[in-house]
């Protein structure tokens, strides 16, 4: 396991996503080769897969599921990705002596796999936000995916100006929030219970 | 009903809350059906932005893989494609006609300061404003100063790096402005999008049209906050 895997953690966790791509590009190829020799996949959907591998290995660091790596990296890549795939294919996984499987199960039973893309609820909130303009946009991306904390802010800043930004963000999740649930009523009023 | 908790929300979904918080929400969704109403609603609000952003993420992927792809391929071409290139930029720079100009000027609108922004006529006193406040001041060239030795500090400011990038181009200094909003757009951060923006409107500003139209093309083919913007300018140009 390379060193610097764990301390990438504590990174992902506090917003920081510029390793991402030191993974991204450390982990492919190897899983790309994995992936095609195993499913009956082609090169461009492994490479699909892996970036919703990636996706997936972050979520599983900001919800707390991965706290530290008791393994190596590739094998929660390969844990996380053999759902995917198998999702993808529907077939029986053929025999390799690659990896651990014994492993790979244990990690599979301890991470979140990509939530379901068709929930309703997830969809509107979407295309509210591929409208909702500036600043609340950034704001909302820097709170609640990126999980920038208001002590990170006053540290930078100042505790005085942390509480604007405290404002900030309040006024941001109302205006989604109230976007939401007029949007929600509209389409039940349209189509009736979603 | 007092104001929903959104903070203890995202801690509980995200496995911060102690045992005894958790098994307390737990407590109160069962017992208290306003509250399991609003958990809900925050709920979608938290996995929708998770879900938007998450498929922004994968979208950056693709979009390197793809760059890392073409990069390859033009190593091979460079020698005849560089020569190509000066020939068509210069004939670019010499016909910017006033059409981009207005264009640039209809499109650009200052980014907000999202990292402080105390109301206008606040009473910090202007020795204690921060660097992004001076330039949401336009206070460009003192911004420049300050953006520039934070990132010095702290090279891996994506706030600085992004604001500094806007200040060189709200101070008419494109060539730099495209270093730093290049390099910003192409991070993984959040500032990535707004910086391919403000990237295109610098292309624009310096008349490199072609390579204007190329990024707010890769912004109109991805989901995002400016994918409007960028099909209306697409549009003009």
């Amino acid at each position: 396991m390379e060193s610097s895997d764990n301390n990438i953690i504590q990174n992902i966790r506090n917003g920081d996503y510029k390793d991402v791509v030191v993974f991204y590009d450390r982990y492919k190829k190897d899983f790309v080769s994995w992936a095609v020799r195993k499913f009956p996949v082609t090169k461009d959907d492994a490479l699909d897969i892996f970036q919703d591998t990636m996706i997936a290995l972050l979520k599983n660091i900001r919800k707390g599921k991965i706290e530290k790596f008791d393994y190596s990296v590739k094998n929660y890549l390969y844990a996380i990705g053999k759902n995917l795939l198998l999702n993808k294919v529907k077939f029986e996984k053929r025999y390799d002596n690659e990896v651990d499987e014994s492993t790979i199960e244990r990690i599979a039973q301890q991470v979140l796999v990509f939530p379901d893309k068709g929930e309703h609820n997830i969809q509107l909130v979407d295309q509210l936000l591929n409208n909702l303009g500036e600043p609340c946009y950034t704001i909302l991306k820097l709170f609640y995916y990126h999980n920038y904390s208001l002590e990170s802010i006053a540290r930078e800043i100042g505790s005085k100006r942390a509480n604007v930004a405290r404002a900030q963000k309040a006024r941001c999740i109302k205006s989604l929030k109230d976007k939401f649930l007029k949007k929600f009523s509209e389409d039940r009023l349209a189509h009736g219970n979603v | 009903m007092e104001e929903f908790d959104i903070e203890r929300l995202k801690d509980y979904l995200n496995n911060n809350l102690s045992k005894e918080e958790k098994a307390a929400l737990e407590k109160q969704l069962e017992s208290d059906p306003e509250f399991k109403a609003e958990f809900e609603i925050h709920k979608s609000l938290l996995d929708g932005i998770e879900y938007h952003f998450d498929k922004q993420l994968k979208q950056s992927l693709k979009v390197r893989e793809a760059k890392g792809k073409k990069r390859r391929l033009y190593q091979v071409m460079a020698a005849a494609a560089s020569f190509l290139a000066i020939a068509i930029v210069s004939y670019q720079m010499f016909n910017m006609s006033l059409s981009d100009s207005e264009i640039f000027l209809k499109y650009y609108k200052p980014y907000y300061n999202v990292v402080d922004d105390p109301q206008r006529n606040s009473s910090i006193p202007r020795g204690d404003a921060s660097f992004f406040q001076m330039y949401d001041k336009g206070e460009y060239s003192k911004a420049i100063a300050g953006l520039r030795s934070t990132l010095a500090r702290n090279p891996n400011s994506h706030e600085a790096s992004f604001y500094l990038g806007l200040s060189h181009l709200a101070a008419d200094q494109p060539d730099s402005a495209m270093v730093y909003l290049n390099m910003e757009s192409q991070q993984v951060s959040a500032f990535s999008e707004p910086a391919q923006w403000y990237l295109g409107l610098t292309y624009l500003k310096s008349g490199k049209i072609e390579m204007a139209k190329k990024v707010f093309l890769e912004i109109a083919n991805k989901s995002g906050g400016y994918r409007d913007r960028a099909e209306a300018i697409l549009e003009e140009l």
